[in-house]
């Protein structure tokens, strides 16, 4: 081998060239016997891993089938909690919808849930696919209010679905977070006093929660932007990207509603 | 050693988050309220028995190259479950928690007791010690809740303590403030656990 190991270096260079080619394959020739030798040797692993690789693919088949029946298992298990569990989270939400409208809304006589309808894309059927719904309450047969369910991605979650609710003269008379993912004890503030619309001394109280400061805002009236971007909503401390998106989201709600209703867009908007 | 010492073990000896110090994401994410700490404790100890008792049970047949994935898939389904049931029947708990109850999946408390002690041991022992380490967790997220909401928001439970023009620490539920009061909690500890080790 030792002999062999120049003779490579020597060989590999002229291997390029046919005539010493066959020289060097004549030396190379009493090294063939070398080699099945090493194949021999090396077969013998290869023969052993031929072994153990059979025995890997009954291990695979083991693998996925234990796999499979894990996941078989765990997904018959969540679709029977899901049935169980779906009727009573719809349930949940519908009174909180119910009383939620009742809230952010000037007192109405009508089955208000009949009345929604899709707003964006305008006249789409109201379902899963629409993006914004709106509901019109109506006394003794008269609009007094509207209300849209909307929704923001500008907070600090990925979305706010909010409520917002409008007199016949869309003054903001309630809003309602239906849904979020802001931070725990700070964004997730947005939704402290959202049912107490009809707490008169709630929305006086000098530390009123920041979703009432709304009660009564008007388009062209109020300048919904926060204070550090030179509105006049106060934000709540250390929330102001959720205090922003929730403002906005009123804002555009209420010029949305206003454009439904009457037809016209833009006029007074800041 | 017995089921009681089992179930120990996890309040104070080999706590989650005071001794072993896993789990930091939701303790310092959900203890700015005693209420959500709560929440997020019971939450979690159902998750950490049901995973350690299913993964205790089908230990011998998980082939030990998958046994990561399979117990990420048992985890995952005990923390949809509990995910669905809160919507279901704790809706207020639900909202208030969040984007948490998912994120139990990859709390580390619950693969590690898998990996360190459920596909190691009997059914019952798993149980005893999931029970336990869930607890040791709950108390541990309780405390620093308390003492976050009562300094940062001057109420506990939700229940004012103060009038309103006590000034609150605000820094207490902001970020820092976990830091901070984490920090002082495991300071805490770990004097405690020197003093009695000087007493012996």
């Amino acid at each position: 081998m030792s002999t062999q190991d120049p003779q490579v270096p020597s060989g590999t260079p002229a291997a390029g060239a046919p005539a010493p080619e066959s020289p060097a394959g004549k030396a190379a020739e009493p090294a063939v016997p070398e080699r099945p030798a090493a194949n021999a040797a090396a077969a013998p692993p290869s023969a052993a891993e031929k072994v153990p690789e059979a025995g890997s693919a009954a291990e695979g088949i083991k693998m996925v089938a234990t796999v499979a029946l894990v996941t078989l298992l765990s997904g018959a298990l969540l679709g029977f909690v899901y049935r169980q569990t779906k009727p009573r989270i719809e349930a949940a939400k519908l009174p909180e919808k119910i009383a939620a409208l009742a809230n952010i809304l000037p007192e109405f006589d009508n089955p208000i849930l009949e009345t929604l309808r899709c707003v964006e894309p305008d006249g789409a059927p109201p379902d899963d696919k629409c993006l914004r719904r709106m509901y019109t309450a109506t006394r003794d047969g008269r609009p007094v209010g509207y209300a849209l369910e909307t929704f923001t991605t500008k907070g600090y979650g990925p979305r706010i679905d909010l409520l917002v609710g409008c007199s016949a003269d869309f003054a903001v008379t309630g809003v309602y977070i239906l849904g979020h993912q802001e931070t725990p004890g700070l964004g997730a503030k947005i939704v402290e006093g959202h049912r107490s619309w009809k707490d008169a001394a709630a929305i006086a109280a000098p530390d009123r929660p920041y979703i009432l400061q709304f009660a009564g805002r008007r388009l062209g009236e109020f300048d919904f932007r926060v204070r550090k971007d030179g509105g006049q909503v106060d934000a709540i401390t250390a929330s102001t990207i959720s205090s922003r998106a929730v403002a906005g989201a009123i804002e555009q709600a209420l010029l949305l509603m206003r454009e439904r209703t009457t037809g016209a867009s833009g006029g007074g908007a800041p | 050693m017995n089921q009681w010492q089992n179930f120990a073990k996890g309040l104070w000896r080999e706590n989650p988050i005071l001794r072993i110090l896993l789990g930091f994401c939701p303790t310092l994410a959900v203890t700015t309220s005693a209420t959500d700490a709560v929440g997020m404790g019971a939450a979690a100890t159902f998750v950490l028995v049901g995973s350690n008792t299913v993964i205790s049970a089908i230990r011998r047949i998980v082939p030990s190259q998958m046994r990561i994935p399979i117990f990420i898939v048992v985890i995952a389904t005990f923390v949809t479950v509990v995910d669905l049931v809160l919507q279901a029947y704790f809706p207020a708990l639900s909202k208030s928690l969040g984007v948490f109850i998912p994120l139990i999946v990859v709390n580390c408390i619950i693969l590690g007791r898998a990996e360190a002690f459920a596909s190691k041991n009997g059914i019952g022992s798993s149980l005893i010690d999931g029970l336990g380490m869930g607890v040791g967790f709950t108390l541990a997220l309780l405390v620093l809740g308390c003492v976050r909401e009562i300094l940062g928001s001057g109420s506990i439970f939700g229940v004012p303590l103060f009038a309103a023009d006590v000034p609150r620490v605000l820094i207490f539920v902001l970020p820092p403030g976990a830091f901070l009061s984490l920090g002082c909690m495991l300071w805490l500890m770990n004097e405690l656990d020197q003093r009695r080790k000087r007493h012996v």
